[in-house]
């Protein structure tokens, strides 16, 4: 899976451009496609992966493609790329940082320097309307040739293995999940049995809270729902422990509530005997926050049973998103229990 | 020009606060019903209309201006023939003070919005800005006349009628959106069938000001393959950033955001690249704050792109457009409805 | 009617975990529904067959309280709010989790009122180990349910939020006469960690004029917000609240209806907090909607007041618009 996870988390794909990510899962899960088994695309760029079984119960499970990114908005008379947010992120990680765009153009997060600051400008959090993109150009004509209104930028940061079995890349969140999913589908291949009529969606724009997610949902009007996802934690050092959410390496999070979600408690349970009967590290949230694709899928059409399982990630929507392998392998075991149940 | 002109005007005059839109029912639907061939509202106040082209098995084109306005609600009436009200939509309540308002009830009701003259101010809060609660409606009546004229709950306007400026500039109330309303029926108007690739529904829509997005519910039943949103977006004031606004009088803008269709869009730019018709862009990288967000995600999903015209003094009584730039609207939509969906997304 | 209203309010159900207060109240529907659904969010729907308009009634039976997260060494827990806590009110005050354990909610840090994440529990635990014998993370705890009588016609209690809605929509259940409406009364979740249950049910339902019924703030008191609303008042037509600008034709009928059955009635307009009807409005290609609301003081708090003759008002207006709208 490590391959796979490298190969994905590096590809370009911010939220309203997952067409290369796409790509890249549909070339994979093609490949020996089985009679009972179909791939779909619909037409806000949600990818499936149906294994059929239509007269038993619906199961979704689902992983987002898009990551945090940059939009270029304006370009300055000396060259300089103006650009704001696509997903939320904190100002303190952009400083600094090196970004390539949608053309293969590089690029760096840039401000005024420090030394030019007043005594006050130094003690406010930067904002990125004073930050933009430096790439080069000598002016806004030459600017012009690489880069254009519109234009997509992310993090320019690639996979690393390091310490004790840890993944550091840009955009973990939420191509682990994605990788997860494909291996779910080769196990399928390899002739695992599901009791659901199987659908896999790698769905779009997680990242801005109008997720594509509720239109997969429609799509395939599941009766029940596993979202793959990271969630943030703070397992470093000099946090409460009460605060620190989860840690990594402790296993796969199976949460029952976030910020967006109360998850259905048979789900919930399900999950969790799942991981007792076969020995699978999970651990529970310890603090309540964040929010992802689950609430608009609960919410979604008559109402959908949806489940959580999630990596404890460090320094999410940042350059520098960090996992464990330990934890990716017990969500992949979690899940496989769950289709075979 | 004319046809702008005049329908805008009337359009304006409609009073439609977000919730209370079907008041200005009969009005509209005598206008569209000489563009459409249908005419239909639903029971949350969305208005739709249909335009069919000659050709049985086109694509639906969902084309949407929101029908409603920022605006005020009574929420009391007081001693002395005053009233309290609380916003509809994202007011400026700094604009406020001795503004000219109309109370609509049973009859429609002149009224001042109460201020303090600066001689009688407290030393220090001539620089606060008054919250709505801090304001009252003067009418002029006694209160037991009030009570039999106005219920809680009815809705007012703050009075800006059309008004003409200089280098076809108007100002009035509610152009935010009834300038896209008057662009979309432009385009219609003038859009011949033969020529025309799709069954356009255009939606004049409900309580968008209030953020709860009536076009999603319209979109819901029209199930379109692809949307058009209009609305009108900051135009450029001496000292705003350059690309944070777009310039009156430079035509419609095409919006760029993670939550509109990026093939549609760049299809639509490279269209009018190609035929050398003017266009604005700008930027919106996440929420667009317009129906579009919600739109898009409606049903199975929905393509969409966003247009704008630019619009200056945004939420206040003297919204100012350019005339200039409603046409450029309506002309960018008739090049879009003539051309096929697979060739837009194929250019 | 007091023993109903006792056995709805002394029992819990925190925002998605509803099953214990789904299951009382489904025994008192059940004797008068054609029939009965639970949706996959838990929502209960009570359904009264006809063939005219399709009216839905919602009140929502969750309640505010907390999720646990966390035991420290001490024995001490560390909990996540579900809704909107008030936290003068819940600081030293007694809750007691879905097991029936007991504890008080405390602020962790300081003697001032604290902040949501700084309410603990203290349940006498003198270490970790003990606490887990008797709570694991992911156990819900609501503030001690009670209610009483004070004086004529007032009652305190909690979660009278929105259990007194509950007690409206199942009289209004049994006491409705026969119509030709299709009549759905339903009893949603989520309803305090932001109107989540209520649009999947509309969705389902697609209701012509949908209903809600729930608490609202009354004034008069000295915490109160400023709203003409009072307890004893009668009940109170909603016209709008943050979440909702309610059909205007709702409004006025609803009026009517209280003009013709002698039914004691106020205006209601609710600048701050939200209801289903926001939701219920805008599901699938939406509906026209109204509410009406039991005037209620310190909601939130653990001691919300009402007065017991605007609920019979509320449920003979809730009879009036299933029989007549």
């Amino acid at each position: 899976m490590k391959e796979l996870l490298k190969k994905l988390s590096e590809e370009f794909g911010p939220s309203g451009y997952e067409d290369r990510v796409r790509s890249v899962i549909r070339e994979y899960i093609e490949r020996d496609l089985p009679k009972n088994c179909e791939i779909a695309e619909d037409r806000v760029g949600n990818l499936y992966f149906h294994v059929i079984n239509r007269d038993k119960p619906r199961l979704m499970i689902n992983a987002h493609m898009d990551e945090v990114g940059f939009m270029v908005k304006g370009i300055t008379e000396d060259g300089f790329l103006r650009f704001g947010c696509v997903g939320g992120m904190n100002p303190l990680v952009l400083g600094a940082k090196r970004v390539v765009s949608e053309r293969g153009i590089k690029g760096i997060i840039s401000a005024k320097p420090i030394h030019l600051l007043t005594n006050d400008e130094k003690k406010q959090l930067p904002k990125v309307d004073d930050m933009f993109i430096d790439i080069g150009a000598t002016s806004k004509e030459d600017a012009e040739k690489y880069a254009d209104i519109g234009d997509y930028f992310i993090f320019d940061s690639g996979y690393v293995e390091y310490g004790d079995g840890f993944i550091k890349c840009k955009a973990l969140d939420d191509r682990h999940g994605c990788a997860i999913m494909c291996k779910l589908i080769d196990a399928i291949k390899q002739g695992a049995d599901t009791e659901y009529d199987l659908w896999f969606a790698f769905t779009c724009r997680e990242e801005i809270s109008y997720s594509s997610a509720r239109c997969a949902s429609e799509y395939v009007n599941p009766d029940y729902a596993l979202v793959i996802e990271s969630k943030a934690v703070q397992d470093i050092y000099g946090v409460d422990d009460e605060k620190k959410v989860c840690i990594l390496g402790d296993g796969a999070i199976v949460s029952f509530m976030d910020n967006s979600t109360v998850y259905d408690k048979d789900m919930v349970n399900k999950l969790i005997s799942i991981c007792k009967k076969n020995n699978i590290p999970y651990q529970l949230n310890k603090y309540i926050s964040g929010g992802n694709d689950s609430s608009a899928i609960q919410k979604s059409i008559c109402g959908v049973r949806v489940g959580l399982i999630s990596a404890p990630s460090r320094y999410i929507h940042s350059r520098a998103n960090v996992v464990k392998y330990t934890d990716l392998e017990a969500m992949y075991e979690i899940a496989l229990g769950l289709i075979k149940e | 020009m004319d046809f702008i002109k005049e329908s805008l005007k009337e359009l304006c005059s409609l009073m439609t606060v977000s919730g209370f839109e079907k008041k200005s029912r009969t009005r509209l639907f005598e206008i569209a019903r000489q563009y459409f061939d249908e005419v239909s509202e639903d029971s949350f106040g969305n208005f739709v209309f249909v335009k069919k082209s000659l050709n049985n098995n086109a694509p639906r084109l969902m084309i949407d201006a929101h029908f409603d306005m920022v605006g005020m609600m009574v929420t009391d009436i007081l001693e002395g023939g005053f009233l309290s009200v609380t916003n509809i939509g994202g007011l400026d309540t700094r604009i406020l003070p001795s503004a000219e308002v109309t109370v609509y009830s049973k009859r429609e009701i002149y009224g001042l919005i109460s201020s303090i003259p600066p001689h009688l101010s407290k030393s220090g809060s001539k620089s606060s800005v008054p919250t709505l609660e801090e304001l009252y409606i003067d009418t002029g009546y006694s209160v037991d006349e009030l009570k039999e004229l106005v219920p809680v709950g009815a809705p007012v306007v703050i009075n800006g009628e059309y008004t003409e400026l200089q280098n076809g500039f108007v100002a009035a109330a509610s152009l935010d959106d009834k300038a896209c309303v008057c662009a979309v029926f432009d385009a219609v108007r003038r859009i011949s069938a033969e020529e025309l690739k799709y069954d356009i529904y255009v939606t004049v829509s409900a309580q968008e000001e209030t953020g709860k997005c009536g076009a999603a519910l319209s979109a819901c039943r029209i199930r379109p393959q692809m949307a058009i949103i209009t609305d009108v977006n900051f135009g450029a004031i001496e000292g705003d950033k350059d690309y944070d606004s777009i310039v009156c009088g430079k035509g419609a803008s095409v919006d760029i955001s993670a939550l509109t269709d990026r093939k549609l869009t760049r299809g639509v730019m490279r269209l009018l690249d190609k035929e050398g018709v003017q266009y604005q862009r700008i930027c919106e990288p996440s929420y667009t704050y317009t129906n579009n967000d919600l739109v898009s995600v409606t049903g199975e999903g929905i393509p969409t792109v966003l247009m704008s015209i630019p619009l200056r003094s945004m939420h206040t009584p003297v919204e100012t457009v350019c005339l200039k730039d409603i046409r450029s609207l309506a002309d960018i939509l008739i090049r879009v409805a003539y051309t096929e969906k697979t060739d837009l997304e194929a250019i | 009617m007091t023993e109903l209203l006792k056995k709805l309010v002394l029992t819990s159900g925190v925002s998605g975990r509803e099953d214990k207060i789904r299951e009382v109240i489904k025994a008192e529907a059940e004797k008068y529904a054609d029939e009965i659904i639970i949706d996959p969010m838990g929502n209960l729907i009570a359904h009264k067959r006809g063939k005219g308009k399709k009216i839905m009634f919602a009140s929502h039976m969750d309640e505010i309280g907390y999720f646990v997260t966390f035991i420290d060494e001490k024995g001490l827990i560390r909990v996540g709010n579900v809704g909107g806590i008030n936290t003068l009110s819940a600081s030293y005050s007694e809750v007691v989790s879905e097991r029936g354990v007991c504890g008080v909610a405390l602020p962790s840090d300081s003697n001032e009122v604290p902040k949501v994440d700084a309410l603990c529990i203290d349940i006498g635990a003198r270490s970790k180990k003990q606490a887990e014998k008797r709570v694991s993370i992911g156990d819900y705890f609501v503030h001690a349910p009670h209610i009483k009588r004070l004086y004529g016609n007032i009652y305190t209690g909690r979660p009278l939020d929105n259990r007194i809605g509950c007690l409206v929509l199942l009289e209004a259940l049994k006491n409705v006469k026969p119509t030709d409406n299709d009549l759905y009364f339903v009893f949603t979740v989520q309803e305090e960690v932001g109107l989540r249950g209520a649009k999947p049910v509309a969705y389902r339902i697609e209701p012509d004029i949908g209903i809600a019924i729930d608490v609202t703030s009354a004034g008069g008191k000295p915490t109160s917000p400023k709203t003409k609303v009072k307890i004893g008042g009668g009940v109170a037509i909603k016209i709008k609240d943050a979440s909702v600008i309610c059909s205007y034709e709702i409004v006025e009928k609803m009026r009517e209806l209280c003009l013709d059955s002698n039914i004691k009635y106020q205006d209601e307009i609710l600048l701050k907090g939200g209801t289903d009807t926001g939701a219920i409005q805008t599901a699938k290609m939406g509906c026209l909607v109204g509410a009406l609301s039991i005037p209620t003081a310190y909601i939130h708090s653990t001691n919300e007041m009402i007065d017991i003759s605007d609920v019979k008002e509320a449920i003979k207006l809730t009879c009036a618009i299933a029989e007549r709208i």
